[in-house]
């Protein structure tokens, strides 16, 4: 019976790894393919952003200007002087100020219409933002309400290019990647349900476990379901300071000289004092008589 | 006369022992009912927080509660654990 259950709950706790395996590789899977673009994309920036700090010729520029989510890569001079469109969507000066109030938006006067939302941090963190739509419920704000929406907003990031005294301007109009939402949801539902499992189990465990020691189950279950660990080790402080029969694990109380579920024989008795003694103890502890020596733990010595 | 004391008295021991009856259904079905809430508990603890983040609540969001519950709980138990250390009786 005892090995029954103990083999059960191997088989539970290797079941649950096994599906969350599955489970994270199928995620990790769907997630992996659905940004497979966007993380190539991150790659290349930062090749890119390597070749820049070293100065990076036009053809290099060109060639990451060849990516979908990416509008054109500029340089321009000190002057803002635009010298190089690697797509030809810009020529002139690009001057940019401030379009609100707390500076989230540039805009250039001579390009109405057209705003520049300012990335510092790394490319793959205005990946990650995008694909949140966080993003999108920055250019909600206000600002953008203001008159319809008939705005164009871009990324933008610039960066030195090597010791030129000129910068690169990238400017991003990042497209969202299908089903990124639903793919996100469903992965941290999975990984909640997961977790929340593992929760449901260690108080499963407990309430089984107390019920094998004819504990109240229900009441240990309940305790280790809103208290997760900290139940579980009250649990098992408590189990540590009770007797269990060693027979059937119904909990004794310990002056018992047998158990009161299943009858085993748990204590000795004295035979000059007639109080419980422990099994097999050479003296009794009550009034010191020596005990004969218990019929078959004298095979074992 | 004495006919009636025994009477008495072997009514008295049956009233006890429709008592004690009682008393250990009333027992056995709260502990039942008790299993009961246990599941359903369980299965809400379980199925509502995915639930919540299936329908859109950020999974971020329940980091707080549940470090809260947890911490209040190891709160509330610590004391449960020092006291029981002295009592190793049942
Ligand atoms: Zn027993
Ligand atoms: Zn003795």
């Amino acid at each position: 019976m005892k090995a029954r259950k103990k083999s059960n709950w191997r088989a539970v706790i290797i079941a649950y790894l096994v599906a969350g395996a599955v489970v994270a590789a199928a995620c990790v899977g769907a997630i992996g393919t659905a940004f497979r673009e966007k993380l190539a994309l991150g790659r290349a920036y930062g090749r890119f952003s390597q070749a820049c700090a070293g100065g990076a010729s036009r053809q290099e520029l060109a060639e990451f200007a060849r990516w979908a989510d990416v509008e054109d890569v500029l340089l321009l001079d000190g002057q803002n002087q635009i010298r190089f469109s690697a797509r030809g969507t810009m020529e002139g000066v690009l001057a940019l100020e401030p379009a609100d109030q707390q500076g989230k938006y540039l805009c250039d006067p001579a390009r109405p219409g057209v705003y520049y939302h300012v990335i510092r941090s790394s490319v793959l963190r205005s990946l990650e933002s995008m694909v949140e739509e966080d993003a999108h419920h920055e250019f909600e704000d206000e600002f953008f309400y203001l008159d319809g929406g008939a705005k164009k907003v871009y990324a933008l990031h610039s960066l030195p290019n090597g010791n030129s005294g000129q910068r690169v301007f990238l400017i991003f109009s990042f497209a969202p990647v299908k089903h990124a939402q639903l793919l996100l949801r469903l992965t941290a539902t999975a990984g909640t349900l997961f977790f929340m499992l593992y929760w449901a189990l260690v108080a499963l465990y407990v309430y089984r476990d107390a019920e094998r020691h004819k504990l109240r189950g229900a009441i240990w279950g309940i305790l280790a379901l809103f208290t997760n660990l900290a139940g579980l080790l009250i649990y098992a402080v408590f189990k540590q300071l009770s007797f269990f029969c060693f027979k059937c694990q119904a909990v004794q109380n310990r002056g018992h000289v047998h158990c009161d579920n299943c009858g085993a024989r748990l204590h000795g008795v004295c035979a000059a004092c007639g109080k419980t003694i422990e099994h097999g103890a050479a003296f009794c502890p009550h009034c010191g008589k020596e005990q004969e020596p218990a019929e078959f733990s004298a095979l074992f010595q | 006369m004495d006919d009636e004391r025994g009477l008495q008295d072997v009514l008295a021991v049956i009233d006890d022992e429709a008592d004690r009856k009682c008393y250990t259904l009333q027992e056995q079905k709260k502990e039942r009912r008790l299993g009961r809430y246990f599941s359903l508990l369980a299965a809400v603890f379980v199925l509502a927080p995915a639930g919540l983040v299936l329908y859109g609540v950020a999974w971020r969001a329940m980091l707080l509660p549940l470090a809260a519950g947890l911490g209040i709980a190891a709160l509330l138990l610590s004391p449960v654990l020092f006291l029981s250390k002295g009592d190793t009786s049942k």
